[in-house]
């Protein structure tokens, strides 16, 4: 990969990753690496950040007779996620027209 | 290494670090999980792909404080320190002597106030003690020879005054002095502490 994914940039696809459905540690990580070539140890921090950062709240669910700790976005981790996106939205416009044109004077 | 020895050296790793005991307990819970989804055929896979114990732990102490701002308050606060080191560390051969310099000056500054209080205290004082002296004696003078009576009580009690205004200059310098000298201390100790 040529182009890293900034910190803030990881944060969002984490929480993009949660918004198609809550979903447990290995999973969410699985998710993650299909989208993005992060290493696995990076993502905890990550969540626990987002989590602490009440983006994100978490449950227990028990299955197969233990219990699962599940992630779900919160209504202030759908606002920041929004809000991401339309960052996104502008960045990438700017990167295409650099591409394209090399700016304008 | 197998996963129990994995886990271990990990809580052992996360132990030392500015964590509270629910984020220890947290993160370990969290690995836990993650090892048991994947299920124990795929343990070693799991060690592989994760890392090292220290690798992880490094992660979660890098990682569990910053925002994302390229570097948190301690993270910049610890490099500006270790800067500083450094710094002082390579201008030790320049600065050393100069520090020394410096305290020498101020030093010999206050030697030299004190030297002049000490001069305008003593005279003022000896003065003092010459005019009030010549003063007394003259008094018995008057009587025998008016003239030069009332001559040295003119001049001890002139030299009585002059004396008192020498020991009042030295009072009043060294309280300037002292003054000075304290507030300079202070600062010098202030920048010393407060970074």
């Amino acid at each position: 990969m040529i182009f890293t994914l900034s910190a803030a940039l990881l944060d969002a696809c984490v929480l993009a990753a949660l918004q198609r459905g809550d979903t447990y540690g290995y999973e969410l990580t699985l998710r993650i690496k299909s989208l993005a070539d992060v290493s696995e140890s990076t993502l905890y921090p990550v969540l626990r950040r987002l989590q602490k950062e009440n983006l994100l709240s978490a449950y227990d669910e028990a299955v197969n007779g233990r219990n699962r700790k599940y992630y779900s976005l919160t209504e202030d981790g759908h606002t920041r996620l929004a809000s991401y996106t339309a960052e996104w939205e502008t960045f990438k416009k700017m990167i295409d027209q650099a591409f394209a044109q090399g700016g304008q004077v | 290494m197998n996963k129990t020895e994995y886990m271990t050296e990990l809580g052992q790793r996360l132990g030392p670090l500015p964590l509270s005991r629910e984020d220890v307990s947290d993160a370990l819970r969290f690995y836990e999980e993650y090892f048991a989804e994947a299920g124990p055929d795929r343990e070693q896979d799991v060690i592989a792909e994760l890392g090292s114990p220290a690798y992880v732990a490094a992660q979660i102490a890098l990682k569990l404080s910053s925002s994302p701002t390229p570097l948190t308050e301690e993270v910049r606060s610890h490099a500006s320190m270790l800067r500083t080191i450094l710094i002082g560390i390579a201008a030790a051969p320049v600065a050393l002597p100069l520090i020394l310099a410096a305290g020498l000056v101020f030093l010999s500054l206050v030697i030299a106030a004190a030297a002049f209080v000490f001069a305008f205290g003593f005279s003022g004082v000896v003065c003092m003690i010459t005019g009030a002296v010549v003063a007394v004696y003259s008094f018995t003078l008057l009587f025998s020879d008016f003239a030069t009576g009332i001559y040295f009580l003119g001049g001890g009690l002139f030299a009585l005054g002059i004396g008192g205004l020498l020991t009042q200059f030295g009072i009043w310098l060294s309280r300037i002095c002292y003054k000075g000298a304290a507030s300079v201390g202070t600062r010098f100790f202030k920048m010393k502490k407060g970074k």
